[in-house]
């Protein structure tokens, strides 16, 4: 909402800047983006008459003018082709600066001195947005009533400044000039000007020229229609035009830019139709019909969802009610007789259909925001006194339709205790009455308690707890003192989860995996890419209905889908490798039938490719479905790895994570099918599942007595037996005799068969006492031996140990 | 009394060869020569057996006197040449110290957890617990709970994302305070936040359709304005540092009220105005509020018996001041260039 200062001055008249203004509204909530001045150069630049205009002897297209700009008569080259005898324009002497940079000087066109320059609105600095499209070409031309001789900006009122505003949605008061004055009378103590209307005859509900059927009472509570005669359409005066184009409207003729200019003063918009193309001499306000179409005033023309509610005479649709009239109603140079509609529509309705048709106004703004019924015949009046007072036509008859029937104001009361307390101040009845009174609220002290009376302007105050707010913000929120939290003392905690989720993460990160966020969003394709089959878990995700891009239009059902993205975007930028980790959300939808909320998984992902280059001292490191396995090993130690069948992952290089039975994330390379650059591998893990806090506490289990020994045992292994089944045999054995068993090298090629594969692991064997040790030791190995050897098919290759 | 003088020849040429010795394994073998069994001095001290009962204890004490000051001297030479032969060895065996040592490669934090966990720390240490909640929500609890009611414009479908059921991708995390009002009520006193992600439907430099924030509730009895103040200027203290200051505008949001956004001064320039703050002074980081009355009702609390205080601010939109970021979007993209810089 842009707000013109010098307009403010006229409702409310203030010694203050512009900028102190803004400084005042923003520190009350209304805040001021940015404060621009519309004097953008032009220092010397008059107003001229064109005496006369003749052709330039040597070009064809340049114009020799004279023209008198009070005190002396300059000869002037112009190419403008609309340049006239009698105009009155405005002209840059030598010496003026453009809003451009340029600076004027005489100058000759082929023989012919120049002594300065008739101004385009380009020229001028005006922006192009503003300007009548008739007057885009060639020079701006003022109105013939312009005195000659007065400095520019003065006669375009561009000694002003703009006031952008930001309100808050619940300030719709604001979107009229008189609602800011009215919050600058509250700051500074400065009074309002009464504004003149005139005074208009009772509201009836048909006039002898016009009548109003309001079909849709509860869509348009409040609609007044007045029958404006004898009217010429000509420009308007320029001091509104002025102030129209100061605040961002283009200038359009006398009837429109009064409509405008009242709207912007009070908020209220108004709509002029040509009578005479109201068909039948009545208003109907009513919902469209299935099929209505109209060609609105902007030139397009619109299907009306059914249900739109339309300003319709009796042949059909004149105007989208609150949001835009039809191109075919529209006031032209023609009309001689105006109808003015003035109306309090119901907001959403409002706020549907400009939804519904993309079409989002300054009238259909307000409405949405909610006007002051108030304003409804205030607005009408003002109006009117324009249109006469500036001589534009005359009204005879009084106002048809309905008024709203909405109170004028709301009663509330205040307690001044519950004030102070809420805003932690010690202010005295008659200093809250005070602060209220300045807001232009009535008010009445009893005792304690304060008896309010909001006018309707603001309709977002109608509780207590709402003049309370009030209170605090023209009391100034930077008088409220500063209190420390007292009470009852209580300790802060973490949920067990969060504390999870951070010990995991520091984990993770000491591991050497960086960590990365994802949106919560995938791409349906990703499932097709992985050719998910529709019984798995993630086949049918949460849909969003009004996704931003179809590639993020579900919720994500794993985190893969954003890792990979993430892998891929690093690996197509040339890095060579990568490790990286996500905590996250995923969404699982409740199963077919069943009420209520998705339930939301709390993952970990690991995703990995390429190698983490080493140095003179360290070697490279791989990071391949190894180095995950290995990051997961120790995250999980009691987990087990069972091969697995995703299908997405490559056949011979995935497996299910396992915790006590239960499947708790999978891990695996990539299908090299999927037409992926790299071998990515990924893992995913199910956080709850997997991990309690309790794994992240040490289990002290005593020192033991003796060191352990070592033991090497090599075998040779069939290649289709997993290594994990030989630790579980070597472990079931040993149980409560070996620690740990370290697989410190496998090899295949020469001396090993075909179909075999040699293993040796170091066993740690927890030394017992006694002087049978040695046998003890021997004995167990034997076992172990035995059992790998039937267990797995394997044959001893060799041990060894000290 | 040939032997007394052999002895003395022997001490003489015997100190002269110790001294001449360049290392500790000529040492040994020379002491071996001259004291071991086989030794020049054994062999003189084997002869005299055949001295008069009155030669031999003079000879014997002159040979005793002869070994120790040869074994003394072996002693002190072979350690000058120990010492000496370790250093030499030690010598040889340095490096470059300058060299670069063992890779060892650290993860990087992601930067909204950075932020969210200082955050989070910040208001442990002031008693708040943390509280979480889901990220599809009811409407109910995004909305209506929150004093939005059904036709209110904030229900927009331009801003929330919506799924089947009445369903909606929360828009702030306020519905986990909600959520905990109502199974907290009426005890007294809650002091809660609640970080998590929040989805709107926004997409440029400086929104994402998902974000996100960090939101606080405090309800106790006599809660005030002075109350919110005076946390948040605690909070801002810690964030950002000790120096700064904070400021409260009105604004308008549908749970609190009065509302307010919430500036801290500008540690760029101090307050007197650059680009970071647009020349202001001031940074808006937060939005705050006393917790409108219909919220405190819908959750179970009075009223007239409770007051309470909420606040919410934006993780990215505190990383990006903080560690200067330009574009949103780096976040979430997973560039390895952006995130291994934290």
């Amino acid at each position: 909402m842009k707000i013109s200062y010098n307009w403010l001055q006229e409702l409310i008249p203030l010694k203050h800047t512009p900028h102190e203004i803004a400084h005042l509204l923003t520190a009350a909530g209304v805040a001021v983006d940015e404060v621009k001045s519309q004097h953008t150069g032009l220092h010397g630049a008059k107003t001229g008459e064109v005496l006369s205009v003749g052709p330039h002897p040597e070009a064809g297209k340049l114009f020799i003018c004279t023209v008198d700009i009070g005190l002396e008569k300059l000869t002037i080259v112009t190419a403008a082709a609309n340049v006239m005898v009698g105009q009155i324009v405005p002209v840059a002497i030598p010496g003026t600066i453009l809003p451009d940079g340029r600076e004027i000087r005489p100058a000759d066109f082929r023989g012919v001195m120049s002594f300065g320059m008739l101004l385009s609105n380009e020229e001028l600095g005006l922006d192009r947005k503003v300007v009548p499209s008739d007057a885009k070409e060639g020079i701006y031309v003022l109105p013939p009533t312009t005195p000659v001789g007065l400095d520019v900006c003065e006669v375009l009122g561009l000694f002003d400044y703009t006031l952008e505003l930001d309100l808050t949605p619940n300030r719709s008061d604001c979107l009229g000039t008189l609602g800011v004055a009215h919050e600058v009378a509250a700051l500074t103590g400065a009074k309002l000007v009464a504004l003149p209307h005139k005074e208009l005859g009772p509201t009836v509900a048909s006039s002898s020229m016009l009548a109003v059927e309001i079909e849709q009472p509860d869509l348009c509570p409040g609609y007044l229609a007045l029958v404006v005669e004898k009217v010429a359409i000509t420009q308007s005066p320029l001091w509104m035009q002025n102030a129209l184009r100061n605040v961002g409207i283009k200038p359009i003729n006398n009837i429109v830019d009064i409509t405008n200019y009242v709207m912007w003063e009070l908020g209220q918009p108004l709509h002029a139709f040509d009578y005479a193309k109201i068909v039948g001499k009545t208003i109907i306000v009513r919902e469209s019909l299935g099929d209505e179409r109209m060609v609105t005033l902007d030139g397009e023309e619109r299907q009306l969802p059914s249900g739109t509610l339309v300003i319709a005479d009796r042949a059909g649709a004149v105007a989208i009610a609150g949001v835009m009239g039809s191109l075919a109603s529209e006031v032209s140079s023609t009309t001689h007789t105006v109808v003015l509609e003035s109306a309090y529509f119901n907001r959403s309705s409002i706020r549907r259909t400009a939804r519904s048709l993309g079409l989002f106004t300054a009238a259909s703004l307000r409405f949405d925001k909610g006007v002051d019924p108030m304003g409804v015949l205030a607005a009408l009046s003002r109006a009117a006194f324009l249109i006469e007072h500036l001589g534009f036509g005359v009204i005879l008859g009084s106002p048809a339709g309905l008024l709203p029937n909405i109170a004028p104001c709301c009663n509330i009361s205040l307690r001044v205790a519950k004030a102070n307390s809420l805003l932690a101040t010690e202010l005295t009845p008659l200093q809250i009455a005070d602060l209220l009174e300045r807001l232009g609220f009535a008010v009445d002290i009893v005792a304690e308690e304060i008896d309010v009376r909001v006018p309707s302007r603001r309709r977002d105050v109608t509780e207590e707890i709402d003049l309370i707010e009030e209170i605090g913000r023209i009391y100034g929120l930077h008088h409220i003192p500063t209190t420390p939290l007292n009470g009852v003392m209580s300790a802060g905690r973490q949920s067990d989860q969060d504390e999870l989720v951070q010990r995991l993460r520091g984990q993770l990160l000491m591991h050497g995996l960086d960590e990365i966020v994802t949106m919560s969003f995938a791409d349906p394709a990703f499932l097709a890419r992985l050719s998910i089959k529709d019984d798995h878990v993630w086949a049918s995700p949460l849909c969003i209905q009004n996704p931003l891009v179809r590639e993020r239009s579900v919720m994500r059902g794993t985190l893969i889908s954003g890792m990979l993205e993430v892998l891929e975007y690093n690996q197509a930028r040339q890095f060579f490798g990568m490790a990286s980790f996500e905590i996250g959300r995923v969404f699982l939808p409740r199963p077919q039938g069943e009420q209520g909320q998705p339930e939301e998984r709390l993952m970990v992902s690991l995703g990995a490719y390429g190698v983490r280059r080493g140095n003179w001292q360290t070697p490279s490191e791989i990071l391949d479905y190894f180095y995950v396995k290995g990051v997961v090993d120790t995250l999980l130690p009691t987990a087990g790895a069972v091969p697995s069948q995703h299908h997405f992952l490559h056949p011979g290089r995935q497996a299910n994570i396992v915790v006590g039975g239960e499947v708790v994330g999978f891990l695996g390379e990539m299908h090299p099918g999927l037409g992926l650059r790299e071998r990515f591998v990924v893992c995913e893990i199910d956080v709850g599942r997997a991990f309690t806090l309790a794994s992240f506490e040490p289990s002290y289990q005593g020192l033991a007595k003796m060191l352990p020994m070592e033991r090497d045992l090599a075998f040779l292994v069939p290649h289709h037996v997993e290594a994990a089944e030989v630790f579980r045999v070597m472990q079931e054995i040993g149980r409560g005799r070996i620690g740990q068993i370290h697989l410190f090298d496998v090899y295949t090629g020469l001396a090993v068969p075909n179909g075999m594969r040699s293993m040796a692991f170091r066993l740690e064997i927890n030394s017992t006492m006694g002087g049978n040790a040695d046998r003890e030791t021997a004995q167990l190995l034997q076992e172990i031996t035995y059992g790998v050897e039937r267990a797995c098919g394997a044959t001893l290759r060799g041990s060894a140990g000290s | 009394m040939r032997l007394l003088g052999e002895l003395e020849v022997l001490l003489a040429q015997a100190l002269e060869k110790i001294h001449a010795q360049r290392d500790t394994l000529a040492l040994e073998q020379y002491r071996v020569e001259l004291l071991g069994k086989k030794g020049q001095l054994t062999a003189i001290l084997r002869s005299m057996g055949a001295l008069s009962p009155d030669e031999r204890p003079v000879v014997g004490q002159r040979a005793n006197e002869v070994r120790d000051a040869l074994t003394a001297a072996l002693g002190e030479r072979s350690l000058l040449l120990g010492e000496e032969e370790l250093s030499r060895r030690l010598l040889l065996e340095s490096i470059d110290v300058t060299m670069p040592g063992k890779v060892r490669y650290l993860g990087h934090k992601h930067p909204l957890n950075r932020i969210i966990e200082e955050i989070t720390n910040i208001f442990l240490r002031l008693g708040f617990s943390v509280a979480d909640g889901p990220e599809v929500e009811t409407e109910y609890y995004n909305f209506e709970a929150l004093n939005v009611p059904k036709d209110h414009p904030a229900r927009d479908m331009q801003d929330s994302f919506y799924l089947t059921n009445g369903l909606v991708l929360r828009t702030q995390t306020s519905p986990v305070q909600v959520r905990s009002m109502e199974k907290m009520s009426p005890y007294c006193p809650v002091r809660i936040i609640s970080p998590g992600k929040v989805y709107r439907r926004d997409d440029d430099a400086t929104h994402s359709p998902m974000f996100q924030q960090v939101e606080g509730l405090v309800i106790d009895r006599g809660i005030n304005l002075g109350h919110l103040k005076a946390t948040l200027l605690f909070f801002a203290r810690e964030m950002f540092g000790a120096d700064r200051e904070i400021r409260l505008r009105p604004s308008y949001f549908p749970f609190t009220e009065p509302s307010a956004e919430v500036d801290v001064s500008c540690g760029s320039c101090k307050g007197s105005g650059c680009q970071v703050c647009k020349h202001t002074g001031w940074i808006e980081i937060l939005g705050a509020g006393l917790v409108h009355p219909n919220v405190l009702r819908q959750s179970g609390y009075d009223p007239e018996e409770v007051s309470g205080f909420a606040f919410g601010m934006g993780v990215e939109r505190i990383a990006m001041l903080k560690y200067r970021v330009e574009d949103l979007r780096h976040f979430f993209v997973g560039d390895m260039r952006f995130l291994r810089q934290f």
